[in-house]
């Protein structure tokens, strides 16, 4: 067998794109200090090794979107889990990508205001959605509004 | 029976599903199907984006926002 190297070729397979959302709760509180840490770590280490996503906080809980090659990513969640900053790691969806969503990001982060008041009836709460329900047509959902928010914080130079 | 749909000659109406992401702001889907979003500005404005994510004006309540995205779509600018 041949021995893994870090140069990766354009005949290698594990170059697949990956992504994979995962949901988790902060061991204790993070102050904006923390999270700063966290998030120079990982865009150090993302944009070393190819990875790009995307990070939400919200009262303790954790959503994450990482993608890149396959193998990479794999390895990265597996490091990510044991990280004793968070627990209950909880991979929500895992799906090939043929285009990067956060192209643009080493790790894409914009501070949620978090709602005064519970959802009004008749609405959904995307956050809540990922946290609480599995159903895959539910899950993809929410992603997709949490990264369109993402998406328009961004671009408004926040 | 669904009540939430209703029968047209057509197709069934399949109900809007509207999600709060943060606190003022509104991203609105139907069948999976992305609509647009409404991103509250302060001071009770709300402005309203179309399924290209373009501006389709500012309104002093959600709920005339939220119409104003779903009259921008059944316009088929979104079809
Ligand atoms: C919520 C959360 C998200 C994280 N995301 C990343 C990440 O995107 N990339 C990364 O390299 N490390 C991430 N980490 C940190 C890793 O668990 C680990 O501490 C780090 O990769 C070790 O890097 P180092 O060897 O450079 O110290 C994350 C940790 C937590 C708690």
């Amino acid at each position: 067998m041949a021995p893994e190297t870090q140069m990766v070729t354009e005949t290698d397979r594990p170059t697949a794109l990956l992504s994979a959302v995962y949901a988790s709760v902060a061991t204790r509180e993070f102050s904006r200090d923390q999270l700063d840490d966290l998030l120079r770590q990982s865009r150090r280490n993302n944009g070393a090794s190819d990875v790009t996503g995307m990070l939400l906080y919200r009262d303790g809980r954790f959503i994450q979107v990482l993608e890149g090659p396959e193998k990479t990513v794999r390895d990265l969640l597996a490091v990510i889990k044991s990280d004793p900053r968070h627990e209950k790691v909880r991979v929500l969806l895992e799906e090939h990508l043929t285009e990067r969503t956060f192209a643009d990001w080493t790790m894409g982060y914009e501070p949620i205001r978090v709602p005064s008041s519970p959802v009004a009836p008749g609405f959904r709460d995307s956050f809540d959605d990922l946290e609480s329900d599995d159903d895959p047509t539910t899950t993809r959902r929410a992603i997709r509004e949490l990264t369109l928010w993402f998406r328009v914080r961004a671009a408004s130079g926040s | 029976m669904n009540v939430r749909a209703t029968v047209t000659e057509h197709s069934p109406v399949i109900e809007p599903t509207w999600a709060r992401v943060e606190a003022d702001f509104y991203v609105g889907s139907r069948a999976g199907e992305f609509l647009g979003y409404i991103d509250g500005k302060g001071g009770g404005a709300f402005r309203a984006y179309d399924t290209f994510s373009r501006p389709v004006g500012e309104f002093d309540t959600v709920r005339d926002a939220m119409h104003a995205v779903l009259a921008a779509t059944s316009n088929g600018s979104a079809l």
